[in-house]
Order: C-alpha cells, then sequence, then structure tokens
C-alpha cells in the first residue's frame, strides 16, 4: 500500500509529537491540582466536622449497647477531634505537596 | 404558605411494598432514571460520530472522558485506570444530577437528587465499601496497617481509634459535603427569589427594589453552576484518592 504511506508518516510524526507534548505535561500542573479555593475550604470544613460526629455517634452508640454512659461518648467525642484536625492537617498536606511548583 | 424547601419534598408516583419494606417508585427515583438516561443519551450520542473534528456531542463525550481520564491517572498513577469506569459513572452521574436539578422550572419543576443525604450517603457507602474490597484483596491483613503509623507502640494504643474515627468519618464527609452544597444552593435560589416576589407586591417605592435580589439571583445561578461542577469533581477525586490509598497504603 503505496497510498498509505505518507500518512503512515504522519502518524508516525504526530505521535512523536504527541509525546514530546505528554512529556511536557508531566511538568505542568495537572487537572487535579488546580480546584478553586471554596472547594479547598468545603473539604476541609467537611472533614473536621465529619471526624468529631463519627467519634460522637460512635461513642454514644457504645454506649447504649454496654451501658457505660456517658463514658465512652466523651472519650471517643474527644477522640474524634483530634482525629478531624490530623485529617485536616494531612489533606492540606497533601494539598501542598501537591502545588504544581512544590513552592509557594 | 410556600417553603424554600418544599422544592425537596418526596412525592410518591407508584406505591410499592416489599416484604413490609416501602419501595415506591418517588420522584427521585424518576429523576435518578431521567440523569442516568441523559448521561448514556450524551454519552452514545457523542460516541457514535467518530469524525476527526469532534462535533459537539463528541467534544463533550471526549472532554469528559479525558477529563476523568486524568484524574484518575493523577490521583492513583496507572493502576488506578482499573477503576476508571467506576469513577467515570460517579462523576457523570452526579455531575448530570446537579445540572439537571438547576434547569429552570418551566414546565415542570426539576429535582435535585443529589440534594438528599440519602442518595450522596448511598453513593459514598459504595465507594467506602468498594475501598474497603480493594483493598483486603490486594493486601490482605496487611490493609490494617493503614490504621497503624510508623510510631512507637505506647503511642499507638492512642493512635489507632484516632486513625480508625478518622476513616469511618469518610464516607460521612464525603456525603455530607455535596449534599449540603446542593441543598444550600437550592435553597438560596428560591429564597431570593421570595424577596423579588415579596418586595414587588410591596408596592410604593419597594417594588423598584425588588430588582436588586434579581440581580442576586442571576449572581447565586451562576454561583450554583461553578458548585455543579465542583462538587461533582471533588466527589470524583475524593473517590481516587480513597482508591489510590487502598492500593498503595501509606506513603507518607
Amino acid at each position: 500500500m503505496s497510498e498509505d504511506d505518507p500518512d503512515g508518516r504522519r502518524l508516525a510524526d504526530l505521535e512523536e509529537r504527541l509525546k514530546k507534548a505528554r512529556g511536557q505535561r508531566t511538568e505542568q500542573p495537572r487537572p487535579g491540582e488546580h480546584y478553586s479555593q471554596l472547594g479547598i475550604a468545603f473539604r476541609l470544613l467537611s472533614e473536621l466536622i465529619a471526624a468529631v460526629l463519627v467519634g460522637g455517634g460512635v461513642g454514644w452508640a457504645l454506649d447504649q449497647v454496654l451501658g457505660t454512659s456517658p463514658l465512652l461518648l466523651i472519650l471517643l467525642f474527644l477522640t474524634g477531634m483530634v482525629a478531624g484536625v490530623i485529617t485536616v492537617v494531612r489533606t492540606a498536606r497533601q494539598m501542598e505537596n501537591n502545588r504544581p511548583s512544590g513552592k509557594p | 404558605m410556600i417553603t424554600p424547601l418544599e422544592q425537596f419534598e418526596i412525592i410518591t408516583l407508584i406505591p410499592l411494598y416489599l416484604a413490609g419494606f416501602d419501595i415506591s417508585f418517588t420522584n427521585a427515583a424518576l429523576w435518578m432514571c431521567i440523569v442516568a438516561g441523559v448521561v448514556a443519551i450524551v454519552l452514545t450520542w457523542g460516541a457514535a460520530s467518530q469524525s476527526l473534528v469532534p462535533t459537539r456531542m463528541q467534544s463533550l463525550a471526549e472532554l469528559s472522558y479525558g477529563f476523568v481520564h486524568d484524574m484518575v491517572v493523577s490521583a492513583t498513577g496507572e493502576e488506578g485506570l482499573q477503576f476508571f469506569p467506576f469513577v467515570f459513572t460517579l462523576f457523570m452521574f452526579v455531575f448530570f444530577a446537579n445540572l439537571i436539578g438547576l434547569m429552570p422550572p418551566i414546565f415542570f419543576h426539576p429535582f435535585t437528587v443529589t440534594s438528599h443525604i440519602v442518595v450522596t450517603f448511598a453513593l459514598a457507602a459504595f465507594v467506602f465499601l468498594a475501598v474497603l474490597f480493594v483493598g483486603f484483596r490486594r493486601h490482605g491483613l496487611h490493609f490494617l496497617k493503614l490504621f497503624a503509623p510508623n510510631v512507637p507502640i505506647v503511642m499507638l494504643i492512642l493512635l489507632i481509634p484516632i486513625e480508625i474515627i478518622s476513616f469511618l468519618s469518610r464516607p460521612i464527609s464525603h456525603s455530607v459535603r455535596l449534599f449540603a452544597n446542593m441543598l444550600a444552593g437550592h435553597t438560596m435560589l428560591n429564597v431570593f427569589g421570595s424577596f423579588v416576589v415579596g418586595l414587588g407586591a410591596a408596592g410604593g417605592l419597594l417594588s423598584g427594589l425588588s430588582i436588586l435580589p434579581m440581580f442576586g439571583i442571576v449572581a447565586v445561578a451562576a454561583l450554583e453552576f461553578l458548585i455543579a461542577f465542583l462538587q461533582a469533581y471533588v466527589f470524583a477525586i475524593l473517590t481516587c484518592i480513597y482508591l489510590n490509598d487502598a492500593l498503595h497504603l501509606h506513603k507518607h
């Protein structure tokens, strides 16, 4: 298929250029890394609150089952607060690492 | 009295009962079917014409495919691509549910399925179970190391409950974020709308003032479109991040 030849060459050329373009793009910010401040704020806030709620909820449920009210509720509520802060710090650090340049 | 929350009311369309459970076909179920149908139509239509210069529909389908593909690769690496169909389905469903809920109520009132925590929690719980399944199948009991960071044994007694609570809170924050955003946005639009009507009916100088909340509605509606996309995006990227934990455990 001699007619196919120029097309084949063009395809190979395109592949080459695509590869080059892709290689450059890995250095640039990918779509995952520049979501807006609003999204970041909502994510951190909900993580903080959810951990406290889950801690309190699990503590309350265990209290009901074991009849140790209100010991576990208090303990796990406090644990939940710590867990919330740890989760938020971890998420924030992850976002910081994912920043395009790595430096502010 | 019409309240701003009336738009979230669930109406039974076809009453159904199975073994004592109420499984009636409601307006929420109807709109979920519509969302799934619209996604299927848009994507099959877009995939039908495979021209080199894409048509609008083809471009829409290809862009969303490429967008989610890049997101999965950047969050979980090439290995995570086995979950691409899962993440793509979630993203498209949430995104179209958010968008369809924003349609102006001209002939009928669109229902935002993602404004109900039952729906978003079901999606988040599904992701949670998927993470557990993938984690235990890949790593066996080593998956439990996710709860034990590299610290002295004494600290573990304190840290393991914290890690477990932090892990259990994931589906909650995952679902509440999406549901609260949609609920708040739609309520806000409705409240601004009632300001326009209320001021307009007040008469005199106050009627002229009703133009101000009108501008407010325009601004809030624009913000809602941003949030509709943003929340679908955040939902999908968090699914990727959680799946990444299951695939590679913690690497930090």
